[in-house]
């Protein structure tokens, strides 16, 4: 009886966030649609973005590159000539508004209306600009040839986590280039994790984030699991950025009984040298998460931001890398 | 002399047309069947490719379902058209659209030439050795399928669940013997001929019909009916995982595949451009196969197959987040209570004589004293104590993952922390020292002159010591317990014993004692506090064999 209560009360909230997404529909304005945007069994990237000129061209290369068919792209009043970049793709969808990202629940609702629009059992992927997707043969096998994988073995959804990853000594990155070169190192084995009951998801923290920023308040530290790649149907919301999906099964992307899930990682290049800069901005715009409080800290702290690099921090060479270190798994794909 | 090749086609024509020609151009011939699923605009596509060439003919499309007798079917419908249509084929050999030759033709044609009456099927007895991976074996024989497994999963397995409850047992036509393996086989001419014009072979349909994947049986069993010389061995490897998926392979077991020993791989993911290429190639060499590397692919797959079925023991991590009560840590690893209390700089010693950091202020409360120790940890563990508290268990299994490699050995108060302490008492993996009272030393070093609050503070410590080596001899941990005279006494020999347990030993000849931390008057001390009442364990009351004064 219990487990029937929770079960509504669960839809329930499902429907309340689908109520709110499609309140939030009249945000968005079509700019253009490319060909592929219907194309059936396409493999399609969706994405909020804001002044992201510098980060862009590479995005699009990296992502095209692992066999994305079609970008679906929200843009939230961009002033660098972001917008008349993605204009000008042919692979791009762009969407235009210059509402609240806050009052979006920080592009969620925007993403979900596009999502319910156009990735309708799709192999969705939704990502940051500055979230470089990697899973296991990355390097040898486009996305097509892992989500063929996932759906021979009936998985609908796929996790990974958010790897902050951070320069040796602060080194400024060309417009296109790959931020990888750049940012080169990353914490290989500080993260912890918390079941949580109500969504099943785990709930990762640690990295340099928590180590640099929230050294006296942990738990406030940023969610590191992330579940970006889901094939979708019309039914399900993203309630929490990529952290958390309804229905509640789609969080499960882990084995309970000592076995590893296939689970890749999400390469966050957030800290480019702009980083002070942008988090400078951020906090003045206020449109982020908990009152923008990882801007705060951020600013609060310079000389952390500076010198996020300690001599425990390991270089990053490749996935098999991560593999062996235990921060994904190939999970039997062989 | 030819060989026959029958195709099974379900999807992806593009790379079935791409195999025919192949086939057909190294002189083999093909007989195809497509499902009748397969859309009518895409077939006729395959068709006006593939059915203008010579030695090609397409038998008429039956719907085929996965584990039901239209495979069958459709196999024996090729097989007919084959052996009917072409006078000079020594072999028969069953292939599916996603195959691919991992070696070369003109190799296998030759390998066959000189075998033309063997018969090449995996052909296992049924109830022997486990064949199949995750499902019915037997009862696929013994009880009756007439529900899809696809559309009616529920019904199907309900059905199975019934028939069980019922006892029901259907017997085999006489003279056959359940045989079971991969449907890639390859037959000879002669023995097809007579499975196709057996005298039986209606009452056999009826009767494989309500089996359970009958393209494993059917021919399996069958040929030992019909066969002369079995070989019980598919000349196509595949392999399945234990979900009874395929295997795939992908354009980065190109430099594996033909090392394989076999004819053909089975499956091939549809974008593995490279790899059709190459196994493809008009002109295509090979080198001779090689053991080792064969060795390796199959090593790979089983560490794979591990991975998801075991993981790796003490990793929690995004994919893996096993339940606490099946616990399991890294490695072993060593915990000390009370050495700290005892011994001046244990650290520097161990260093020295074993070479093993021991990490002493792991658990401090001290910032200072915590943050001098994480300086000397793996994997920017451990920042900050509030870090570390926040999740200890975390904390700890992260420790010891990061530091599997090395010998992880730390000092540890359980009363300062008796959730880890219950955690580690829990584990298997945890080797405990632990001085009894050690906690005694602090307040002699204390000096307190208060006796009523001392004997309220010993009697707490007591309490709390108790519980926690009840917990030890409760759980899974490796516990030694040392009394504090044993160590003042023979210091020598406690170090021993946990030297010995350390993975990295070493010889015990000519090694000094490290200092004692000061513990003037302790007799003295014990003898207050036992004459105030309390019941203490140090072992001093039988062997108070130093040289301490008696008041």
């Amino acid at each position: 009886m219990r487990k029937l209560l929770q079960h509504y009360r669960l839809r329930l909230l499902r429907k309340r966030w689908q109520v709110r997404t499609i309140v939030r529909k009249k945000d968005l304005t079509n700019l253009t649609l490319g060909e592929a945007a219907r194309k059936p069994g396409g493999i399609f990237l969706f994405s909020t973005m804001r002044n992201e000129i510098a980060r862009l061209p590479y995005f699009l290369e990296y992502y095209r590159s692992l066999g994305v068919d079609q970008f679906f792209i929200v843009d939230n009043g961009s002033t660098d000539g972001t917008t008349e970049l993605l204009k000008a793709q042919p692979d791009v969808s762009l969407w235009h508004t210059k509402a609240s990202y806050r009052r979006s629940k920080f592009g969620v609702l925007w993403i979900n209306n596009l999502l319910n629009a156009y990735g309708h059992k799709h192999w969705c992927l939704v990502v940051d600009v500055d979230e470089l997707f990697i899973y296991p043969h990355h390097k040898t096998r486009p996305l097509r040839a892992l989500t063929d994988w996932l759906d021979l073995g009936l998985i609908s959804s796929f996790s990974a986590m958010l790897i902050d990853m951070y320069a040796k000594a602060p080194t400024p990155c060309a417009e296109g280039q790959n931020p990888l070169e750049v940012l080169t190192h990353f914490d290989s084995g500080n993260y912890t994790q918390r079941r949580n009951i109500r969504f099943t998801e785990l709930w990762i923290q640690g990295g340099p984030r928590q180590r640099l920023f929230f050294p006296n308040a942990p738990a406030k530290a940023p969610a590191l699991n992330k579940t970006p790649l889901v094939f979708w149907r019309k039914h399900y919301v993203y309630i929490s950025s990529t952290h958390l999906l309804l229905p509640r099964s789609l969080n499960q992307t882990y084995e309970r009984e000592g076995g590893e899930k296939i689970c890749g990682a999400l390469l966050h290049t957030k800290f480019l040298p702009d980083i002070a800069d942008r988090a400078r901005e951020e906090l003045k715009r206020g449109e982020h998460y908990a009152n923008s409080a990882e801007y705060l800290a951020y600013s609060d702290n310079p000389e952390a931001l500076a010198q996020m690099w300690s001599a425990q921090s390991t270089e990053y060479v490749d996935w098999q890398q991560l593999e062996r270190l235990g921060l994904i798994s190939t999970g039997g794909w062989a | 002399m030819s060989v026959g090749m029958a195709l099974l086609v379900h999807h992806e024509l593009d790379r079935a047309a791409q195999l025919v020609v192949h086939l057909q151009s190294a002189g083999c011939k093909v007989a195809i069947h497509v499902d009748e699923k397969v859309k009518e605009s895409e077939y006729s596509a395959f068709y006006q490719k593939v059915a203008p060439l010579e030695g090609v003919d397409f038998t008429p499309r039956i719907h085929c379902e996965w584990g039901r007798f239209s495979l069958v079917e459709a196999q024996l419908a090729t097989a007919e058209l084959l052996v009917k249509s072409h006078a000079d084929i020594s072999h028969v050999i069953q292939l599916s659209g996603s195959c691919l030759p991992n070696r070369p033709l003109p190799e296998l044609l030759d390998f066959l030439k000189s075998r033309n009456d063997t018969d090449f099927i995996e052909s296992v007895l049924v109830g022997g050795v486990n064949w199949i991976k995750g499902g019915l074996e037997a009862e696929r024989f013994s009880l009756y399928f007439p529900f899809s497994f696809i559309k009616h999963r529920r019904l199907f397995d309900a059905h199975v669940w019934f028939q069980r409850k019922l006892g029901i047992k259907r017997k085999l036509p006489e003279g056959l013997t359940p045989h079971i393996g991969s449907q890639w086989w390859a037959l000879t001419k002669r023995t097809l001929v007579a499975i196709l014009n057996d005298p039986d072979r209606e009452k056999y349909a009826t009767f494989f019909k309500h089996c359970w994947i009958p393209d494993e049986s059917y021919f399996q069993t069958l040929v030992r009916k019909h066969g002369k010389r079995i070989k019980s061995r598919s000349l196509t490897y595949s392999r399945f995982d234990f979900h009874g998926k395929p295997m795939l392979f992908y354009d980065d077991h190109a430099r594996f595949v033909e090392h394989l020993d076999s004819f053909f791989i089975r499956k091939t993911w549809q974008g593995a451009n490279e790899l059709y290429d190459k196994l493809l190639g008009e002109t295509r060499q090979a080198k001779p196969r090689d053991p080792v590397i064969a060795a390796a692919f199959h090593a790979s797959f089983e560490k794979a197959e591990s991975r998801w079925l075991k993981g790796r023991d003490g990793l929690f991590m995004q994919g893996r987040a096993p339940r606490l009560t099946d616990l399991n840590t890294a490695t072993t690893y060593t915990v000390l209570t009370g050495f700290d209390r005892v011994f001046n700089n244990l650290a520097p010693w161990m260093q020295k004589h074993t070479g093993v950091v021991l990490h002493e202020n792991l658990w401090s409360k001290n910032k200072k004293q915590f943050e001098e120790a994480t300086r000397k940890l793996k994997g920017n563990i451990g920042s900050s104590r509030r870090i570390r508290d926040y999740n200890a268990e975390g904390f700890l299994l992260n420790f010891i993952w990061n530091h599997s490699d090395d010998e992880p050995i730390f000092n540890f108060d359980p009363e300062v922390s008796p959730s880890l302490a219950k955690f580690i008492s829990l584990d298997p993996n945890a080797r405990v020292f632990h001085i009894r009272s050690a906690w005694l030393l602090d307040l002699l070093r204390e000096k307190s002159n208060d006796k009523a609050d001392l004997i309220a503070r010993v009697q707490a410590h007591m309490l709390k010591e108790q519980a926690h080596l009840e917990a030890l001899e409760a759980g899974k941990a490796n516990v030694q317990i040392f009394s504090l005279a044993e160590v003042f006494n023979q210091p020598g020999a406690v170090l021993e014993d946990l030297i010995l347990a350390l993975r990295a030993r070493r010889s015990s000849e000519n090694r000094e004692i490290p200092a004692f931390l000061p513990y003037d008057g302790i007799e003295d001390y014990f003898e207050r506090l036992k004459d105030a009442g309390l019941n203490l364990h140090t072992d001093f009351e039988t062997s108070l064999l130093f040289t301490g004064q008696n008041t």
